[in-house]
């Protein structure tokens, strides 16, 4: 019978004192990039930092063993991707679409930008999201996605076309109606100007 | 317009999703807070594999026979290829059979009598082989083609379910290959594993809406098994007297369900809450086997629940994507997303056999493992678009 793990109390106090130390200066240095990945999956910052956090704590748990093979950060957006996948399962009816407006003035483009591209997002699938977001985010391979997703490649190919078109089309309809508002309300569309101009 | 409808390429998907996060808010690094929990989940994880020590200790105690032979036997002249323990096999390759335009083979089922092989691709289509010749006999492909997931065989044979992403369940007429039944779950997830009941009178198919269905032979449901996550189930397995059914979960858990009643009888959580990928009760139906995204396999006592081993996986970072018993139940065969395939004595939970693939360095992911009838052949499913066929032969082992 394989063994079971270990009693803490085996491991030498020297040795868990540095894998300690080790994982909190990869958690601290990780924890920006996972915050942003879990966001544009989760769509809500708050949210993006519980799933960021419970990932790392997860990773931990078997900690030395990831740090062996030293593909920590892929084994993270397994994880992070999994806690996510779950979670819109637990919660699927309950779903926040985008965050609340921002107190501190931001450049209106830039705040609408950022909004319909949250709200176009939630219109995919989880599992078409996460595609999205591993592929054109963390900018992983078909391959890659796959590994994380624990599927086919030819099935991340085939989620990746769906969700573009999908985009595209909500993306295309969603921009038009805010530069069309934008003209009619002050003339200010210096983003969409700038190919046609 | 800058994301007109045609604009919108992949560069300019890039650009967006880094604005979608430009405004984020300040963030304390994480790392203190994470090796907090980490510590409590690595503690619960402890307990649990504490008790699971002291389940095994009782389990064995059991069994004294089973293990008072093997135990004499020990480990001698370990090879890569073929550990000896107690239970000594030889395996060879014995037949490769590639799927036509082939995207993923995503499972293999051998039909009742053993003389057939289904193969279910992710290229949409089903195949179906003669074990015996290796030929391929026919292609059934679904009207809408979105690739098949899964592969299960009627009890008599007669019929063939294929389990498809499009949402739906196809059942065909095996000896006239044709299409029967289009089997829709109400919520239209797609189907990920389906499998008869060992009398055929009822199909389960796990679907993605997180709901576990049961059909009557009308093709109507009689049955909705509602996940208690609401997760996708990856996998399905009926008892051997199909009274239970073991239901795998992407949250971590194996829930058991009474298909009399309808009702779930128990939840085998598994200790790293990572899902699990594949399920397949002992022919005795006595102990459950879980393959687990975290590497391991665990061995249940179906009685009384308790996980009484653990399986690990020697590949690296590998996730376990399905299980199956030998007929007489003695072994075990597993398969990970690494492309490792491996054999393990049941009694004692040693790894007895490694399946090499013809390139074991090319991570070509395995997808499924199934045992001929006769317990004579391990038909290995590939992600490269080929299934393998091994020979295998046990005896015990001498000296």
């Amino acid at each position: 019978m394989p063994a079971c793990g270990r009693i803490a109390l085996e491991e030498p106090l020297g040795e868990v004192r540095s894998a300690e130390e080790e994982f909190v200066e990869f958690a601290d240095a990780a924890s920006l990039q996972l915050r942003r990945t879990a966001f544009l999956l989760c769509g809500n910052w708050h949210t993006a930092e519980d799933l960021a956090q419970t990932t790392l704590a997860k990773m931990f748990v078997s900690w030395r063993k990831v740090k062996r093979r030293g593909a920590e950060h892929s084994y993270a957006n397994r994880i992070l991707v999994n806690i996510y996948l779950d979670g819109k399962r637990l919660k699927r009816s309950g779903e926040i679409l985008t965050d609340r407006f921002p107190d501190i003035a931001t450049e209106p483009q830039a705040l609408e930008t950022r909004l319909v591209v949250l709200a176009a997002l939630a219109t995919l699938p989880p599992r078409a999201r996460a595609v999205v977001v591993l592929r054109y985010w963390e900018d992983l391979s078909v391959e890659q996605v796959a590994d994380v997703l624990g599927c086919s490649p030819g099935n991340v190919k085939s989620h990746t076309a769906r969700a573009l078109e999908k985009l595209r089309v909500v993306l295309g309809e969603a921009m038009n109606g805010y530069h069309q508002a934008d003209r009619d309300a002050e003339g200010r569309h210096e983003m969409g100007d700038r190919r046609d101009g | 317009m800058r994301w007109g409808i045609a604009g919108m390429d992949e560069t300019s998907l890039r650009a967006l999703l880094g604005s979608a996060v430009g405004d984020e808010p300040p963030i304390e690094p994480l790392g203190r807070k994470s090796l907090r929990q980490g510590i409590q989940l690595r503690r619960r994880a402890r307990l649990r594999q504490a008790a699971a020590a002291a389940a095994v200790i009782a389990a064995v105690a059991t069994i004294p026979a089973v293990t008072a032979v093997l135990a004499n036997r020990s480990a001698r002249n370990p090879s890569p290829h073929a550990i000896q323990t107690g239970l000594a096999v030889s395996v060879s390759r014995i037949g490769a059979l590639t799927d036509p335009g082939s995207t993923g083979v995503n499972a293999a089922a051998f039909s009742p009598s053993g003389k057939m092989l289904a193969t279910a691709d992710q290229n949409g289509s089903a195949y179906l082989w003669d074990v015996a010749s290796h030929s391929r006999l026919a292609a059934l492909t679904d009207p809408s083609s979105d690739g098949v997931h899964s592969v299960a065989f009627s009890s008599n044979g007669k019929m063939l379910a294929t389990a498809d992403h499009n949402d739906s369940t196809y059942v065909w007429n095996v000896a006239g290959r044709d299409l029967t039944a289009t089997l829709g779950g109400p919520n239209s997830g797609q189907v990920d594993a389906a499998a008869y009941s060992p009398h055929g009178k009822m199909l389960a198919t796990a679907d993605m809406d997180g709901s576990t269905y049961l059909w009557g032979p009308g093709g109507s449901i009689i049955a909705t098994l509602p996940d208690p996550g609401a997760s996708n189930v990856y996998g399905v397995a009926f008892s051997p007297n199909g009274q239970t059914l073991a239901t795998a979960d992407i949250d971590g858990s194996t829930y058991l369900w009474n298909t009399a009643t309808d009702g779930r009888i128990a939840t085998l959580a598994g200790p790293s809450a990572l899902g699990v990928y594949g399920v397949a009760f002992s022919p005795n139906g006595k102990i459950l086997a879980t393959a687990d995204q975290d590497g391991n396999t665990y061995l249940w006592d179906v009685a009384s629940r308790r996980r009484i081993a653990t399986l690990t996986d020697p590949g690296s970072n590998p996730t376990v994507s399905s299980v199956a018993f030998s007929p007489d139940g003695k072994i075990l065969a597993t398969a990970d997303l690494n492309g490792g395939s491996y054999l393990w004595d049941v009694a004692t939970g040693h790894r007895i056999a490694t399946l090499s693939g013809p390139s074991p360095d090319s991570n070509v992911e395995m997808s499924s493992v199934a045992f001929s009838p006769n317990g004579k052949i391990l038909a290995t499913a590939n992600q490269d678009g080929v299934t393998y066929l091994w020979s295998i032969a046990t005896g015990r082992s001498r000296r």
